[in-house]
């Protein structure tokens, strides 16, 4: 968050969505707290975010593949700021250019006010301390994989001797045979759905572009 | 700490003194070779994390190198595909590792990273693991370079031939419609990628017919692409439950080029009326000018599957050609507007620059795509 917003009347709606997902610092936090606790427009902002969220999680719990919790939370995390950049960009090619919110004094804070601020932000901190934590369902939606692609391949003409398979999962592509595999590993930046698959009869591919380089990069096995 | 936190601490500590030795693994179990006159040399490689874990009978290797790899020719680099092999692990098997869509000039250097696991007996015989070579390295003149057993010539040549095409098309977007109107092209193209990663399907040499289904004839739809240089005359097969069998292809070739090999698309078309990419088949095929070939793609046929590997029941099948290898190494791969007026862009994927910049937008913002475009 930079210092422009607090500036504004209202904080942002990028820093509302991140407030809403408890992932907000916590003293722009206890700000926006402040803010909400007298302005009804921007507390239902917040309430939407909160039902969406909840929504997302009770879909994501009745996707069928297993959970893995607490993998890469932190390429989740990249994601999610990405995304909301994203969404934000996205409002600004469909919405029409709306006036600008009155700006309030009471949102400039005078230094003359940073003392009384000083006792509030001690109070509102005990509070925060002592809120319920996300429950285990929560959690879980948050870490879950869902993703799958499976396939099996026998031996290709010339090598019937060995039975290959070609798979595809959430960790990479795989080409399994005789009790051993051999996997190439994805970027576990890359997201789910900016991966692309395309399969042959005699091999796998995967496309994605790597989160620490920026390449492009294509993964093939092959069972010939 | 409370009485529950304490109970856990303990069991955390149980837990870690009861798991499995981890060793770590060092450069002799990855053996890097380039021929000696490679316009790529390795300037450095680092091995990260890579760890050997026993799991029962059987022993994890994790894998993860990152190359550094220097220009040391005079030619502009755009693709480079590295063979990753593992015989000892798995008999005939072999994988790639491709980077494209690169622009890396004479002397400047950048990384591969490769990210591999292996599972294989616990008491398997020494050596390196796995045996890194280069495959080939294309130029911006698409010329290329390297022994091209894995056929990375045609795939890279169709990469940035796709590159330049689709950069192309963003550039007059940029200077007819300005930023706003490549604003709303990458939205767009985001809403496609979200709604095709979930139409995955995948495709398998089919080996011995199990689906119980009655099997029917039926002619395949050939898609034909406007200026697409091969024709089909004829395209059959047999469905049952998830099972193409017999497929047959007639192919004719259109111009008074010779061709060396066809890439074809699959769309399948299930019982609900949902339709996705299945796969690619690429053949080699010697057709004369004016010649003809018949195809059989993967002999006795091909099985289909979805994500998570749930039964496909196949109401028709189409095919379409991706691209064409000429006698000569050059390439035809599809205008990016017979792709859209057909409405195919919702099944075939972008291409690999298409995805980068439009990852590029997504991560960095419109103005980084602008400067992007603007150095080509």
């Amino acid at each position: 968050m930079t210092a422009s917003d607090w500036n504004r009347s209202h904080p942002s709606e990028e820093t509302l969505a991140l407030y809403s997902g408890e992932d907000l610092a916590l003293w722009p936090a206890l700000l926006t707290r402040w803010h909400l606790r007298s302005c009804p427009d921007c507390r239902h902002i917040v309430q939407d975010f909160q039902s969406g969220s909840e929504r997302l999680a009770q879909e994501m719990l009745t996707l069928p593949s297993a959970l893995e919790m607490g993998r890469s939370w932190d390429s989740l995390s990249r994601e999610m700021a990405a995304n909301i950049r994203l969404g934000l960009a996205a409002g600004e090619c469909v919405t029409p250019v709306a006036p600008s919110r009155s700006r309030s004094l009471a949102w400039r804070m005078p230094a003359a006010a940073l003392a009384t601020l000083a006792v509030a932000v001690a109070l509102l901190s005990v509070h925060w301390m002592d809120r319920p934590q996300p429950s285990t369902t929560a959690r879980a939606a948050r870490g879950a994989r869902t993703f799958a692609v499976q396939g099996s391949l026998p031996a290709a003409k010339g090598s019937p001797a060995v039975d290959l398979r070609l798979a595809a999962s959430e960790d990479g592509i795989s080409l399994q045979g005789q009790g051993a595999s051999f996997t190439l590993l994805h970027d576990s930046g890359a997201t789910k759905d900016s991966r692309f698959y395309t399969s042959s009869p005699d091999s796998l591919r995967v496309r994605y572009v790597d989160a620490k380089t920026g390449q492009v990069t294509i993964n093939n096995v092959y069972a010939e | 700490m409370s009485t529950r936190n304490s109970l856990a601490f303990v069991a955390c500590l149980l837990a870690s003194s009861a798991a499995p030795a981890l060793a770590q693994l060092d450069g002799q179990s990855m053996h890097i070779t380039f021929p000696e006159d490679s316009p790529l040399t390795v300037l450095a490689a680092n091995w990260g994390e890579s760890t050997a874990t026993p799991r029962g009978g059987a022993m994890v290797l994790d894998l993860h190198t990152s190359l550094t790899l220097r220009n040391a020719g005079q030619r502009r680099i755009r693709g480079v595909t590295l063979q990753v092999m593992s015989q000892e692990v798995t008999p005939g098997g072999k994988g790639s590792t491709t980077v494209c869509s690169l622009n890396i000039g004479p002397g400047e250097s950048f990384p591969v990273r490769i990210d591999l696991r292996l599972l294989r007996p616990l008491h398997a015989a020494g050596g390196p693991l796995v045996e890194i070579g280069l495959d080939g390295v294309l130029f911006s003149d698409l010329t290329f370079y390297g022994p091209n057993k894995l056929n990375s010539r045609r795939s890279m040549t169709g990469w940035e031939m796709e590159a330049r095409r689709d950069r192309e098309y963003f550039k007059n977007l940029l200077q007819q419609g300005g930023a706003s109107r490549l604003k709303q092209e990458m939205q767009a193209t985001l809403a496609r990628q979200g709604e095709r990663a979930r139409n995955d399907m995948q495709m398998a040499r089919l080996g011995r017919a199990t689906a119980l289904e009655p099997e029917r004839s039926v002619q395949f739809t050939f898609l034909d692409m406007p200026d697409s240089p091969i024709e089909a005359r004829r395209a059959s097969g047999r469905l049952a439950g998830d099972e193409i069998r017999a497929p047959r292809i007639e192919l004719r070739n259109r111009t008074d080029r010779a061709v060396r090999s066809v890439e074809m698309g699959w769309v399948v078309r299930d019982r609900n009326g949902s339709e996705a990419l299945a796969g690619m088949v690429p053949a080699e095929v010697k057709m004369r000018p004016g010649g003809f070939a018949e195809l059989n793609p993967g002999g006795e046929g091909l099985r289909i599957s979805r994500q998570g590997g749930q039964k496909v029941e196949l109401d028709s099948v189409s095919t379409f050609i991706n691209s064409v290898e000429y006698e000569d190494g050059k390439l035809w791969i599809p205008a990016r507007d017979a792709i859209a007026s057909k409405g195919w862009s919702r099944l075939i994927a972008p291409s690999p620059e298409e995805q980068r910049l439009v990852e590029l937008y997504r991560t960095k913002g419109l103005q980084a795509l602008i400067n992007e475009l603007d150095k080509f």
